[in-house]
């Protein structure tokens, strides 16, 4: 299976277009994750990987979510645009990844306009994840099949398997994959109250790491068996699988990870030693972490790997996609590797051992690339990247 | 579109239609669906695990766990489909947060769309990929199409469709509707590739999923109604 990937719309910590995260990375330059109040009770202030796009009161215009949605379309509407000239705009469809469909102006508004918490007063369809494919259908003019699909911080990893499998069908010539999450106060409350939030910036395998940090971030290309424009790289192949373990806990030994990761390597037609990149899921918890160990020292042992949580915050629904793009910036020779700003023997010698990228490092030789995505209730995906041949 | 599948089976549970003969029953009459949020059987669900669950999520995981063991069948591939998914965990989670600024940790971890396809696969030991899809009025199509696709690309042998929803509002809150409700319900369906059960998307475009399982319970397959 190859599939043409065009170039990426992109917000995230990192920059808001793929030349702003592109120039980060060559300056070596990143945002600092943001210390934010309001977030948690009693003012306690967490580390957030937001994106500059201004909270809008509910009720007053496009919620935060769709003003995202609404800028990463316009910034490959020139592909988009091709895409239906093409092959006809039914021929186009679209597959959105989400998980919590932002419900932040919600949130804002629930103290203002409500009796009482015991009796809230706001539109749920806001906070309704299918109503977004409507939202997306009109501003993309997509007039193949358009759906969400919501496993959590894998969705938008998934999303690129229903994308592609709509093209492999023949249902579709091109299908746009999107990714879209946004900062909530349900999402830092409750994985604060699971124990895996980190008040400090992340350190994602790190003998010290204490857990994740909450990110926001969008993100957009057009998958298609024709390539459309410049740029593009290749979907050579994908994995997925359910871990049956744990409603919010990672099946331990990673056995299900690793069988998710060598499917997408069997589908590509290519073995372990042609990786030159692996962009974890690396969310900075202690189980996340131990169980990708795991599975990654089963498949890529001397793979160069390693995590961009520290960058972005954990993005959720988004994070498939953007570690996709960051994929696809290493397999189109791009940028150099994103690696672990510390020092190597700080690894955490627990887990099993990998090859960590801790200092600036290249894909040299070996343009093909895995980018991981576990979720909630154990669901992996993996998809597997490489540079454009017509 | 012209969707064509092998159909492998096809079951419904509600609170107040329990038994397959109820559905058919139901199917044939031509009578409005009996909406309820009442109980739900999960027999097959150990209980610990059951009492996690909102209605709707242990009816889908109930219905797919039966077909599968009627078939004698394990799907490679399951789709669970819903409007609304865990839109009323959300409430719960937001009035907490207005409440004292908290949320609470089970109810967190079981707010995600795809928690019922989590809880089929710890129960079941199906450790085969799933998909939570969700869409507008065109869920049946957009459902239809996903499981289609694994199918006709050669990636899925059997694939297991669920439709499900649970309760839209609760004492929080009263949620509008801006469509049929049929309270607490799971559809599901056993697919392979073939042609026993075909029907076009101009026909499912205007179903939701209680109206496709009438269709095919009175024996709408086979008639590909363009």
């Amino acid at each position: 299976m190859k599939l043409f990937i065009s170039r990426f719309s992109v917000m995230c910590r990192l920059g808001m277009s793929e030349e702003e995260v592109i120039d980060a990375f060559r300056q070596e330059k990143f945002p600092e994750l943001e210390m934010t109040e309001g977030y948690l009770p009693g003012g306690v202030k967490v580390p957030l990987g937001r994106v500059n796009v201004p909270f809008t009161p509910s009720g007053s215009g496009p919620s935060r979510n769709d003003e995202m949605i609404s800028q990463a379309v316009s910034q490959i509407a020139d592909v988009i645009t091709e895409a239906k000239k093409r092959f006809t705009a039914e021929r186009v469809g679209a597959v959105i990844g989400t998980s919590n469909l932002a419900v932040s102006e919600v949130e804002q508004n629930i103290v203002a306009n409500s009796a009482s918490p015991r009796q809230l007063c706001y539109d749920a369809r806001l906070s309704r994840i299918g109503d977004l494919s409507g939202i997306f259908r009109k501003m993309t003019g997509c007039g193949g099949p358009v759906y969400t699909v919501a496993t959590a911080c894998s969705s938008s990893a998934r999303a690129f398997i229903s994308a592609a499998r709509l093209i492999e069908a023949g249902i579709c010539d091109a299908v746009v994959v999107a990714g879209t999450d946004t900062l909530s106060r349900i999402a830092v409350a409750g994985f604060e109250s699971l124990g895996v939030l980190s008040l400090e910036p992340c350190l994602p395998f790190h003998r010290s790491r204490s857990g994740m940090n909450i990110g926001e971030g969008t993100a957009m290309c057009v998958l298609s068996h024709e390539m459309l424009g410049d740029r593009s790289t290749m979907l050579m192949g994908y994995g997925a699988s359910s871990d049956g373990y744990h409603i919010s806990s990672p099946e331990p030994t990673g056995t299900y990870a690793a069988i998710a990761m060598k499917d997408a390597l069997k589908a590509a037609g290519l073995k372990s030693s042609d990786i030159g990149y692996v962009c974890l899921h690396g969310t900075g918890t202690k189980l996340n972490d131990g169980m990708e160990a795991k599975a990654v020292a089963k498949v890529f042992p001397d793979v160069p790997a390693s995590s961009i949580k520290h960058l972005t915050g954990h993005t959720l629904g988004a994070s498939g996609i953007i570690n996709e793009f960051i994929c696809s910036l290493v397999a189109r020779g791009e940028i150099s590797l994103p690696f672990h700003p510390y020092d190597s023997t700080d690894v955490d010698p627990v887990i099993d051992d990998f090859n960590l990228v801790t200092e600036p490092d290249t894909a040299a030789g070996r343009p093909y690339t895995v980018s991981n995505s576990f979720a909630f209730g154990g669901n992996n995906a993996v998809l597997v990247t490489g540079p454009c041949r017509d | 579109m012209i969707f064509s599948f092998g159909m492998e089976g096809a079951l419904g549970l509600s609170p107040e239609l329990p038994e397959r003969s109820d559905w058919e029953k139901w199917a044939a009459s031509g009578r409005p669906f009996p909406e309820s949020d009442g109980r739900i059987s999960s027999p097959d669900i150990p209980m610990m695990l059951s009492r996690r669950l909102l209605p709707g999520d242990r009816a889908a995981v109930e219905v797919l766990l039966h077909l599968q063991k009627d078939a004698d069948l394990v799907p490679d591939f399951v789709v669970f489909a819903s409007r609304h998914g865990e839109l009323l965990r959300s409430v719960t989670m937001l009035s907490s947060l207005a409440d004292d600024g908290t949320v609470s940790p089970t109810e967190f971890s079981n707010s995600v769309q795809n928690t019922p396809a989590a809880y089929y696969s710890m129960v079941s030991g199906n450790h085969a990929e799933s998909v939570s899809l969700s869409s507008g009025d065109d869920i049946v199509t957009m459902a239809l199409t996903e499981a289609s696709a694994a199918i006709m690309s050669g990636d899925a042998k059997c694939c297991g469709l669920v439709f499900y929803e649970n309760p839209v509002s609760n004492a929080i809150m009263e949620i509008p509707r801006d469509g049929p409700s049929y309270g607490t319900f799971a559809a599901g369906f056993l697919l392979r590739k073939g042609s026993s059960f075909r029907i076009a998307s101009s026909l499912t475009d205007t179903m939701d999923p209680v109206q496709l399982m009438r269709y095919i319970l009175t024996g709408g397959d086979g008639d590909v109604a363009a």
